[in-house]
């Protein structure tokens, strides 16, 4: 007896691939939204910090902008300076 | 009076001595004349007692015996009221002290009849049997009570008309009242029992006439059946007869009777005691038609029965009403009229139109209300059926409807009908609310039995997902389906109707206001216009008031929607978003909808991604690259996938549903095998949901570990999803989904032998990795002749195409390697329970192509041991210890059945039990369990001991905000708290709960 597969309807889950489980700032999932965001996946990412934290791309961005000082930017987990992975 | 009384309350205002004395010797002589000749004639010499007393014979004789200048005197003197009211006085006390005692005289037998009957119950078991025995006691007295007063009222006239012609009729009608003053005031209690028994008996006297009339009429009108008149006339006579058929043979009674009824009538008539018994007619009215509509409506749902009691009610009881009374006013002057026994020749030739001279409007309405009134209680108690039996009893409703608009007894109706809904089990759907509407269209009904169904409803857990179905299932046509269509622009909290626009305009026809009408008209079948939908959209609304919330709905929507979405296998959405889009309008943006957006988004990019991969796929199988990742298990997986498509070129028709399956199969078949082995199980066999599972309801985890081969398309997959979608990568929930595979069966003997041998081979060599998958799989050049040879084959092989789960398609992948495996064994590779494996087997086993065994009989179990018999003897060996059982691979299959397998690929499917819901709602709630869970504990952990108002309180502030938790109830927080109790984490101490002080949980 032969067994082949014709069709396999398979289920899965996406996950970003971030070692944390939420976002530091909005303690929801990466896999979920931010708050401000609707819609989870690629128009709500989580971004990468040199210092390897990382939070979604809306959060950190709104937590850098309210920085006073543009220049000391810093890592709202680990108080580094603040710069994009690339 | 004595007559010397008169005369000395007169004396003062004569101060005549000389007329004073002639008056009084006047007076006395009138007196004594009147008391000799009229009042007493026995006492003095006697006059005729035959004389004629009425009429102006009687005028001339009493004027021969009274003295008439001692008349003038007195007449003179303005005395000659004295002599009338004499007499009336007279009379009254004969009325009082003769008339009345023999009146009651008559019903002396009716007192000794009811001594002797044992008790009271069998008196009136008696009395309801034979309604009319009252009849003959009734009769007498009437006719005595009559002719007594006849007599004396005929003698008050003569001395009336003689002195005070004026005054006549007021003293005969004082006369009359003192008489019925005297009966009633000395009346025994049952004496309006008597009175009901003798109208029953009048009206069945009565009926029995009609009937007797109605069929010498027909007799005489035989030939004529056909005519529309005589349709109509039979469908009265229907319904005059319906309810009598039992007394048929009491008929004869009746009529016997009939005589001795109408003589009282007459008497009756003439005392002008009607309006004294006009209350118990009325009960009598209303008694029959009670009865009748019990006997005829009670349990008719299927036809307007209303109708019917009306027809009854115009042929029969309306003209007895008029018999009965209609007569009174000409009976004024003691005239016998036509009496009830002669029915009027309108309600028999006109009987279904009210007979239009009918003098009693007031009677008719007033009986149309005590006939509505009977029905609805007659329905009220049937209400229950009608709404189980909906859709066959809406004449039962109609009608209903029509009565209680007259009546207005809603609220009755709403608690008759709360307590049989408590009583009996609901019986869930729409029609409920659709049958309730038929009845009442302005919902006011709706809203009162809500209640009971609210809780009903509420305990039962099956409704939610009852009316989600009904309202999303386009297919059955569900009647909330087509509501949420009609009424999609209406949005469910705003019911006024302006927010409504005509949006899809599916009805076709002109917006109207919905009427009141509407809910029957549609019922009326003609379907869906517009104008009707008005309502509509209310049920829903109903039903949602019912649950007190919207998301419970939306909520269910998305556990459904989860499920289908995961079942299907087109990844096909339009449909879904339809329906959501509906959804929306209904239950409004964002909300519990909103995660369904995404899952409906989840399968749109599903759809996408898997286009890309394929595409992927197709170009790295093109373009060779160094494989990546874990070499040595790759090749050996993807050998045997290879080796599967190799399987799937024989039968090329497969293929070519697929186009770059077959593109793929080529490429692979002319490239090396690395490649190939790498092409085959990156091949897009594999159609992936990726769900954010974030939105999704809980998925339910199982963990197992797929065949090798399986498990390689996945990982084929998940290869190119992560290079495509870098950085994000994907988890497998390898127990969901659906495979749709092919068995496919040796057709010769010599073939099976030698594919035996090939799978022999390969087993010896599965541990060896890398070399044993390029062995098998590595040579093009064979599997490409093996191929060939396998389509030649074709026609005597079998094949089983089937659809079913990853596991199940995993264990018999299993078979493919090895044609034995025990249970134990089975368990082990797939990581599973035994049990499992053997339920999931169970079908494999059902489907005939593996048999189970147990070691011993191992040997001996033939291959006839199949299908049926085995899945019988399975659950006996479940009973058992399992780790003995074997399963095997059955290669004759084909040659057993090849047909029976012919049949069972048009019935793929999958075993029912097997169709385990992906996604439930009690993970649903145990995740929410969980999350209240930390958060009390967490709680107790913060501040120490709490009441659970405290508690219930804190939860409230902390969670209320975001999700439907508001609903959270101090019991469910006391059932969360026992629950930690039961498990030892939280103890309570004064009404006061506090961690189980263990280092612990203070961590927590």
């Amino acid at each position: 007896m032969k067994v082949k597969i014709k069709r396999w309807h398979a289920v899965a889950t996406w996950q970003w691939d971030v070692n944390d489980e939420r976002c530091g700032i909005c303690y929801t999932a990466f896999e979920a939204c931010c708050p401000d965001c609707h819609i989870p996946g690629d128009d709500c990412p989580p971004v990468w910090g040199r210092c390897n934290h990382a939070f979604h791309m809306h959060c950190i961005m709104k937590w850098l902008n309210s920085q006073q000082n543009a220049n000391k930017q810093t890592c709202p987990a680990c108080r580094q300076k603040w710069e994009f992975r690339a | 009076m004595a007559p010397a009384a008169f005369l000395s309350s007169c004396s003062p205002m004569h101060d005549d001595e000389g007329g004073m004395e002639a008056v009084k010797d006047a007076w006395v002589e009138v007196y004594e004349a009147l008391d000799r000749h009229l009042l007493f004639p026995s006492k003095g010499k006697c006059h005729n007692d035959n004389v004629q007393l009425e009429g102006s014979s009687g005028r001339a004789w009493l004027q021969s015996v009274v003295p008439l200048h001692a008349l003038r005197l007195l007449q003179k003197a303005g005395l000659g009221s004295l002599a009338v009211e004499y007499v009336a006085d007279c009379m009254d006390h004969e009325l009082a002290r003769v008339v009345k005692p023999v009146f009651w005289e008559h019903f002396d037998d009716v007192g000794t009849g009811r001594e002797e009957a044992e008790n009271m119950t069998e008196m009136q078991e008696h009395r309801r049997v034979s309604p009319h025995w009252v009849i003959g006691y009734m009769g007498a007295a009437l006719s005595y009570a009559d002719q007594a007063l006849r007599e004396r009222r005929a003698k008050l006239a003569m001395v009336a008309e003689l002195i005070l012609p004026a005054e006549a009729g007021r003293l005969e009608h004082m006369l009359r009242t003192r008489l019925a003053a005297f009966i009633f005031n000395t009346a025994p209690d049952e004496f309006y029992d008597w009175w009901v028994a003798f109208f029953e008996t009048s009206l069945r006297a009565w009926h029995w006439q009609w009937r007797r009339q109605r069929r010498q009429r027909r007799e005489g009108r035989d030939g004529e059946e056909g005519s529309e008149e005589g349709d109509i006339l039979m469908s009265v006579e229907e319904a005059g007869d319906a309810g009598y058929e039992e007394d048929e043979e009491a008929w004869e009674d009746w009529g016997v009777h009939a005589e001795e009824v109408e003589t009282a009538l007459k008497a009756l008539r003439r005392l002008h005691w009607l309006p004294l018994v006009q209350s118990t007619i009325t009960s009598v009215v209303k008694r029959e038609t009670e009865k009748y509509i019990e006997r005829t409506c009670a349990g008719v749902y299927d036809k307007p029965c209303l109708r019917r009691v009306e027809a009854w009610r115009d042929a029969v009881l309306m003209p007895w009403l008029a018999g009965l009374l209609g007569k009174e006013e000409e009976v004024g002057g003691g005239q016998t009229g036509r009496g009830p026994g002669t029915p009027s020749a309108p309600g028999l030739g006109t009987p279904n139109a009210p007979p239009p001279t009918s003098p009693f409007p007031e009677w008719r309405l007033r009986h149309s209300f005590v006939m509505q009134e009977c029905f609805v209680r007659v329905r009220m108690l049937e209400m229950f059926d009608i709404v189980r039996d909906y859709p066959d009893t809406v004449a039962a409703a109609r009608d209903l409807r029509a009565a209680l608009e007259v009546t207005q007894q809603h609220q009755q109706l709403a608690a008759c009908l709360c307590e049989s809904m408590r009583q009996r089990l609901l019986h869930v759907g729409a029609n409920t609310m659709q049958a309730l509407r038929v009845v009442d269209p302005t919902d006011a009904l709706l809203e009162c039995v809500a209640g009971p169904l609210r809780s009903y409803l509420q305990g039962r857990p099956d409704t939610v997902r009852c009316i989600v179905s009904s309202l999303t299932d386009d297919e059955q046509g569900g009647v909330l389906y087509e509501e949420l269509r009609r009424h999609d622009a209406a949005p469910l909290c705003l019911d006024e109707e302006e927010e409504e626009e005509e949006e899809e305009g599916e009805g076709g026809g002109g917006w109207m206001p919905a009427g009141r009408e509407g809910g029957a008209a549609r019922i009326g079948g003609d379907g869906r216009g517009a104008g009707e939908g008005g309502n509509g959209g209310e049920v829903l609304r109903m039903l949602v008031s019912i649950y007190g919330s919207k998301d419970l709905f939306a909520a269910e929507y998305r556990l459904m929607l989860a499920e289908k979405l995961l079942n299907s296998l087109t990844l096909d959405t339009d449909r879904e978003l339809t329906i959501l889009e509906l959804l929306k309008l209904k239950f409004g943006e964002g909300g519990a909808l909103q995660p369904c957006e995404i899952m409906l988004r989840d399968l749109e990019e599903s759809k996408r991604v898997n286009g890309h991969v394929a595409q992927w796929v197709r170009e790295q199988a093109r373009a060779p690259r160094t494989s990546r990742g874990s070499v040595g298990m790759e090749e050996e997986a993807g050998g045997g996938i290879g080796e599967g498509e190799g399987r799937m070129g024989e039968g090329g028709h497969v293929v070519g549903s697929r186009g770059e399956g077959g593109d793929t199969d080529r490429d692979g078949a002319r490239a090396d095998p690395a490649r190939e082995a790498e092409a085959g199980a990156k091949d897009t066999v594999v159609d992936a949901t990726i769900i954010s599972h974030h939105f999704w309801p809980p998925l339910q985890e199982e963990e197992m570990t797929l065949h090798p081969r399986m498990g390689a398309c996945l990982d084929g997959y998940g290869r190119a999803y992560a290079v495509l979608k870098n950085p994000r990568k994907l988890e497998w929930k390898a127990h969901l989904g659906l495979v749709h595979i092919e068995l496919e069966f040796e057709g010769a003997e010599g073939e099976e032998e030698e594919d035996r041998k090939g799978f022999g081979g390969r087993e010896g060599l599965q541990g060896g990795g890398v070399s044993s998958g390029s062995v098998k799989t590595g040579s093009a050049i064979g599997s490409s002749s093996e191929r060939e040879k396998g389509v030649g084959e074709t026609g005597r092989g079998a094949r089983l195409s089937l659809k079913v789960s990853p596991v199940h398609a995993s264990l018999i992948m299993h078979f493919e390697d090895r044609d034995e495996w025990t249970l134990q064994e089975l368990a082990h590779v797939m990581g599973i329970d035994a049990d499992l494996v053997a339920r999931k087997m169970a079908f494999w086993v059902n489907q005939g192509v593996v048999a189970s065994t147990l070691p011993s009989s191992a040997t001996s179990s033939s291959q006839a041991q199949a299908g049926a018999s085995v899945s019988a003897l399975l659950p006996s060996l479940l009973g058992r210890p399992t780790g003995g059982l074997v399963y095997r691979l059955l290669h004759r299959r084909d040659q057993e059945g090849g047909g029976a397998l012919g049949r069972r690929e048009g019935t793929m499917g999958m075993e029912e039990d097997d169709l385990e819901a992906a996604v439930s709602s009690d993970a649903q709630e145990a995740q929410e369990m969980d999350l209240y869970i930390s958060y009390v504990v967490g709680m107790l952990g913060t501040y120490g001991g709490r009441s659970v108002r405290a508690i219930h309180d804190t939860l409230r502030i902390w969670v209320g905000g975001e999700r439907p938790m508001t609903a959270l109830k101090l019991p469910e927080v006391e059932k969360i708290l026992n629950r930690l109790v039961e498990e030892r984490k939280v103890e309570m101490v004064d009404g006061v709960y506090q961690l189980v002080s263990r280092p612990a949980h203070h961590r927590q």
